[in-house]
């Protein structure tokens, strides 16, 4: 499990929705390899009193008040201001091309 | 505009406390300091390449807004009228945020960070935004899409990455103080290549509202400056409880800045590990003089031992790609950013075109080959094997931090920041694996969540060494201490680099 083939890299390039020339399949295979080589010595390291993993950042979950907020307070924005950052809208809409039907890249 | 002087410096070289000092006194006004920035970066940021944005108009606009808030009596605080830059991954409803990709290159982000609103409130003056690898992923700035950024001390050299724009805008003095971001050594590794000061803070102590994320259960704000004392009036005003990050912390913040009493009765623990293979020699010789300097000057040096920290460069390489997949899939052509569906000819792109082509042409190489990483230890077969595995180490790194400080009985841990000085642009550019290991000795403290910061040292092969200091979970105070102990007694800080001699 630590050498990564063209092919490997092929189906992650698409699980990633990167699109590759063949030469990057070539070179990130090799690139990848050698980082999944590395990090194998991980398991030298005994994790047997360790339960699974738990959070580390040692914070609980925060619940925030069901309000509405009030114009003008940091974060509100308004939804013009994002919908206009995108390539194609219509109206107060995102467009995006047929979800179904459409090609389904190389797997 | 005739360069003005302030306590025998042009003004562009004042530290924070000073340039309060000189503003108080009525010597020069937010907006000379301001145009005496503006000017040193049009003049030598060519020679460096540290800001992405210069917000000028911006600048000239907050510091008279300072200046008339002090004419009235109304200043808001130390940092009120003092320029500055934000690395470019801090959203500013007023300017441009890239991350330093071509994917956001031009985007403004319809909000601001909390960062970027602490500091407004505070006064401080925005001087622009400084170059970062792409998206923070990187040891040198090298994978910015907008270029290199060149070490001041010498510019055949990197400025180390990712916040190489902020460190290196700092050292050639072209603000007063920065802020950067740290996931695996972002804030350290710069600030001791460039020769400044640095520093991490615990994980969840700075809000992370509005910062471009890249991995989430490791990243953290902090301040780059060019004092001890100056970090810690910078972090007052940046750490605290945000309501829109639900990971900062509600732990008090206490007033740093009050807190850099001497060093009488401090415990240095000194980790063997830190120092083992790989270590140039005449790095290690100058950290172990400034260890030598601060127990003469009353502290007590104890050799302590993390044996399953020196595996957190592995952990860090499944954990962070892991997260960075995750966070990277918003760019997907679709919302915002570049996308294929922007460009002059009209093919008829199905919808998973407009994902693989933006992504391919939006993002570079670094970016790529971690989002496969990630991809590829979430991957169901491999999960455990990495992912889990990672997580665990993590569990243990962190309990091994946790402990050490209490059953050695020390304040602080000190080591190097990184097993080389500041290396040439293009030596590591085609081996990624001997990049990430420059990284080696600051992911540990990201991995264990606790604050770190680098202070420069000493000097090897006419390039600064940095000292890191490494704390408990929200013992900013100690690393604080200890650094602003050891500015008192050397002057390493205070070299100058030869961009400017």
């Amino acid at each position: 499990m630590n050498e990564l083939s063209r092919d490997d890299i092929r189906h992650l390039s698409h699980l990633s929705r990167l699109e590759l020339t063949d030469e990057e399949y070539a070179r990130y295979a090799t690139q990848l390899s050698s980082v999944v080589q590395y990090v194998a010595q991980l398991q030298s390291v005994d994790t047997s009193s360790v339960q699974a993993h738990l959070g580390v950042t040692g914070l609980t979950n925060v619940l925030a008040d069901d309000v509405v907020r009030e114009k003008g307070t940091p974060a509100d924005i308004e939804p013009m201001d994002v919908i206009n950052k995108a390539p194609r809208h219509h109206g107060r809409l995102i467009e995006v091309r047929a979800v179904l039907g459409g090609e389904v890249g190389a797997a | 505009m005739s360069v003005k002087t302030y306590v025998n410096k042009p003004l562009n070289e004042l530290t924070i406390e000073e340039t309060a000092k000189g503003l108080a006194e009525a010597v020069f006004t937010s907006r000379e300091i301001t145009e005496v920035c503006l000017e040193h970066i049009e003049r030598h940021d060519g020679e460096i390449n540290s800001f992405v944005t210069i917000t000028a108009d911006l600048a000239r606009s907050q510091a008279d807004a300072s200046d008339a808030r002090r004419a009235s009596g109304k200043t808001l605080g130390i940092l009120d009228g003092v320029p500055y830059n934000l690395k470019d991954v801090f959203a500013t409803d007023d300017s441009p945020t890239t991350a330093s990709s071509h994917m956001l290159e031009g985007w403004v982000a319809p909000y601001n960070a909390t960062t970027y609103r602490n500091l407004r409130d505070a006064g401080a003056v925005l001087l622009g935004k400084t170059n970062t690898d792409e998206f923070t992923m990187g040891t040198s700035s090298e994978t910015s899409y907008f270029g290199v950024s060149r070490n001041p001390w010498n510019p055949e050299h990197v400025a180390g990455g990712s916040s190489g724009g902020p460190a290196a805008s700092i050292a050639a003095h072209m603000s007063i103080f920065s802020i950067g971001t740290d996931t695996g050594g972002s804030i350290r590794l710069p600030a001791a290549f460039c020769g400044v000061t640095g520093l991490k803070p615990t994980y969840g102590r700075v809000s992370r509202f509005g910062e471009i994320a890249m991995a989430s259960s490791l990243d953290q704000t902090g301040p780059i400056t060019k004092t001890v004392r100056d970090t810690a009036i910078v972090l007052e005003v940046l750490a605290g409880n945000d309501p829109l990050d639900a990971t900062s912390s509600s732990e008090v913040v206490p007033v740093y800045s009050k807190e850099l009493g001497d060093i009488k009765g401090l415990r240095i623990g000194v980790p063997k590990e830190f120092f083992g293979e790989g270590v140039r020699p005449e790095l290690e010789t100058v950290v172990r003089t400034a260890i030598a300097d601060l127990e003469k000057a009353g502290a007590t040096v104890v050799e302590v031992s993390l044996p399953a920290a020196i595996h957190s460069l592995a952990a860090y390489y499944i954990i962070a790609p892991a997260e960075v997949s995750s966070n990277m899939s918003r760019y997907d052509g679709i919302r915002y950013g570049y996308s294929v569906e922007r460009e002059e000819s009209k093919e008829n792109h199905t919808l998973y075109d407009i994902y693989a082509k933006s992504r391919a042409h939006g993002l570079g190489s670094e970016v790529k080959r971690r989002i496969m990483l990630g991809n590829h230890v979430l991957s169901s077969g491999y999960y455990d094997a990495y992912y889990t595995k990672a997580e665990q180490v993590r569990a243990v790194v962190r309990e091994e931090f946790e402990n050490i400080f209490k059953t050695e009985n020390i304040d602080v841990l000190m080591a190097p920041i990184s097993p080389n000085i500041a290396f040439k642009v293009g030596e590591k550019i085609n081996d990624p694996l001997a990049m990430y290991k420059e990284d080696v000795l600051t992911v540990p403290v990201n991995i264990s969540g606790t604050p770190g910061m680098s202070v420069p040292c000493g000097i090897v092969d006419d390039l600064p060494v940095g000292l890191q200091i490494i704390g408990p979970r929200f013992g900013e105070i100690a690393v604080l201490r200890a650094g602003a102990a050891f500015q008192s007694i050397t002057n390493h800080h205070l070299q100058k680099a030869n961009l400017l001699s």
